[in-house]
């Protein structure tokens, strides 16, 4: 796999009364095309000033960024690279500009000139995608907050992006909104081969992913597979996270002597108990 | 500072074609000194129904007391009412507006008629409460806050009235897990000394588990179930149809049953890893 998205030493920073913040700090990161990745960190750990960096809403002050090859500060080139990075928020109210459905797809593509036939296949393609097809002729302030979620995502989908951005879409929806955000990304990331960034709250989230990122003071604390990311305890408390319930459970049995695996899901748990008992 | 509701129902835009029954013949009492969590999917009426307990919805329905104020009576004492019940909406960080942290806590006393000594002294008690250092933020803009220190903030808004009875709405949405756990303990040491009755929605249900010791769980308008967490959890067959998710501990207790490992119902990792180790013991 090739990297749809290379940082190459990176910094942010930003004046705050007298001092400089440094929202990231020479940081270097490649993500791979066609991977799914979740960022974690504490708030003000640098995770929604990276994920502005990646689609040039927000440029380095140092180092650079590539998305698909190209530098994000082209600025003749910044609608490509915008087109290529899409995201979606935490709030589906922010992010809504049309009253109908299937308007508020056409919108984007619309602003790219792109000919109206072209424009309705990919907004029927965009809303079979996510499952929202049969309500484009709604109101979007009709939805519940997981189906707007969706329709922010297909909003992004029309524009046939390479990367999907994710910043805490999630912290806002019930347990079935959750659900079905999580679901239509890890789709369009099996399916569709669209790269995924992930930025989550919630554990739980990152279990599955291919990569984990740790943020801490704009810097990466640890990054690797779940597994390879839970199983540094230190790490853990020190930026701030937390285990998903399993890992802790695992991580506790162990110390008490236990001979189980460092488990990440409920399930991989009892199965690890099972085979103790 | 008790609260009844009996047969309350509410419908928005009613005799329209948008009309929408919210609330659907709801009865139910909450004693002083208990800690209740609402849970329920999106629009199944958990924000309508609080949003009747201080008045901001009056009562079409049905009845409500709180504490002795009858809000179905024609003209209820809602100063009263509202001095009694502190409400924290969601995302309440959102709605800071004074330029100093200090002016936007002395707001609500001040007008809820405090002399403007009694509220400076309440708003720094309730600085000092949600653990703010009161000297390094009295003076500062809420606006140049961390997101944690907004939500705070907004909190000390509401305890500077000496509310009795706290109502939360989602308070840990959107928080770091650092920032939710603080939350948490916040609302668990602020119980007993002035508040004495909490309220809480949450779609978090390991936080509903862990922290309430009564729990209502609401479905189109209606309560399906009124009952102590545990008793709740112990019948899961209500889950699947309210889209509702169980806690980790009670998911992980249910995938052990199935597998005829039975260590009860357990509500927070602590309890889960007790009832692991029990069992491991008592099988050697």
């Amino acid at each position: 796999m090739d990297n749809i998205i290379e940082i190459n030493d990176v910094s942010v920073t930003y004046q705050k009364d007298s001092s400089v913040i440094h929202a990231i700090s020479h940081l270097t990161l490649n993500i791979k095309r066609g991977s799914f990745v979740a960022i974690l960190g504490r708030n003000g750990s640098g995770k929604s000033t990276l994920a502005k960096l990646l689609n040039a809403s927000l440029l380095p002050d140092s180092g650079e960024i590539f998305v698909d090859g190209i530098n994000t500060t082209n600025e003749e080139r910044a609608f490509d690279i915008r087109s290529k990075v899409g995201m979606v928020f935490q709030n589906p109210d922010n992010q809504m500009v049309a009253t109908i459905i299937e308007d508020d797809l056409a919108f984007g593509p619309e602003n790219l000139g792109i000919p109206r036939e072209e424009i309705r296949k990919r907004v029927d393609w965009a809303l079979k995608t996510v499952g929202m097809y049969e309500h484009r002729m709604r109101a979007t302030q009709k939805l519940s907050g997981g189906q707007k979620q969706r329709v922010a995502i297909a909003a992004v989908l029309a524009m046939s992006p390479e990367v999907l951005i994710l910043d805490e879409a999630t912290a806002m929806l019930d347990p079935r909104g959750r659900s079905e955000v999580m679901d239509t990304a890890r789709k369009l990331n099996k399916e569709k081969n669209i790269t995924v960034v992930l930025i989550t709250h919630y554990m739980d989230e990152a279990v599955d992913v291919d990569e984990i990122v740790v943020l801490d003071s704009g810097c990466i604390a640890t990054k690797g597979s779940p597994l390879e990311v839970f199983e540094q305890i230190d790490i853990i408390k020190n930026t701030g996270l937390e285990f998903p319930t399993a890992t802790e459970t695992s991580l506790k049995l162990r110390g008490l002597g236990y001979d189980i695996p460092v488990v990440l899901t409920d399930e991989s748990l009892v199965e690890a108990l099972c085979q103790l008992k | 500072m008790s609260i009844k509701v009996t047969n309350l129902s509410f419908i928005y835009s009613p005799k329209t074609p948008f009309e929408k029954v919210a609330l659907d013949n709801i009865s139910f009492e909450i004693a002083e000194g208990e800690t209740m969590g609402i849970i329920g999917s999106t629009g199944s009426g958990k924000s309508t129904l609080i949003q009747h307990l201080n008045g901001l919805i009056r009562t079409t329905k049905g009845n409500i007391t709180v504490c002795d104020i009858d809000l179905t009576s024609k003209r209820p004492n809602l100063k009263k009412l509202r001095s009694l019940v502190g409400m924290l909406f969601q995302y309440p960080e959102y709605q800071l507006f004074a330029d100093t942290v200090f002016k936007d806590v002395c707001f609500g006393p001040l007008n809820f008629g405090f002399s403007q000594k009694a509220a400076e002294e309440a708003a720094e008690e309730a600085l000092r409460l949600v653990g703010l250092n009161f000297d390094d933020v009295r003076d500062r803009s809420p606006f140049e806050l961390s997101g944690g220190e907004k939500r705070r903030v907004a909190i000390a808004g509401v305890l500077a009235s000496k509310p009795k009875i706290l109502v939360l709405d989602e308070p840990t949405a959107g928080l770091d897990p650092a920032g939710k756990r603080e939350m948490l303990d916040l609302i668990r040491s602020l119980k007993g000394d002035s508040i004495k009755t909490v309220i809480m929605i949450s779609h978090n249900m390991d936080e509903i588990a862990e922290y309430a010791d009564r729990v209502l769980v609401m479905d189109n308008g209606k309560i399906i179930k009124d009952s102590h967490p545990r008793a709740l959890f112990s019948d899961i067959s209500m889950f699947k149809e309210t889209g509702l998710k169980l806690p980790h501990s009670v998911n992980i207790s249910t995938l052990l049953r199935a597998r005829g490992f039975e260590i009860g119902t357990p509500l927070n990792i602590n309890e889960l890893l007790t009832n692991i180790c029990d069992r491991m013991e008592g099988s050697k």
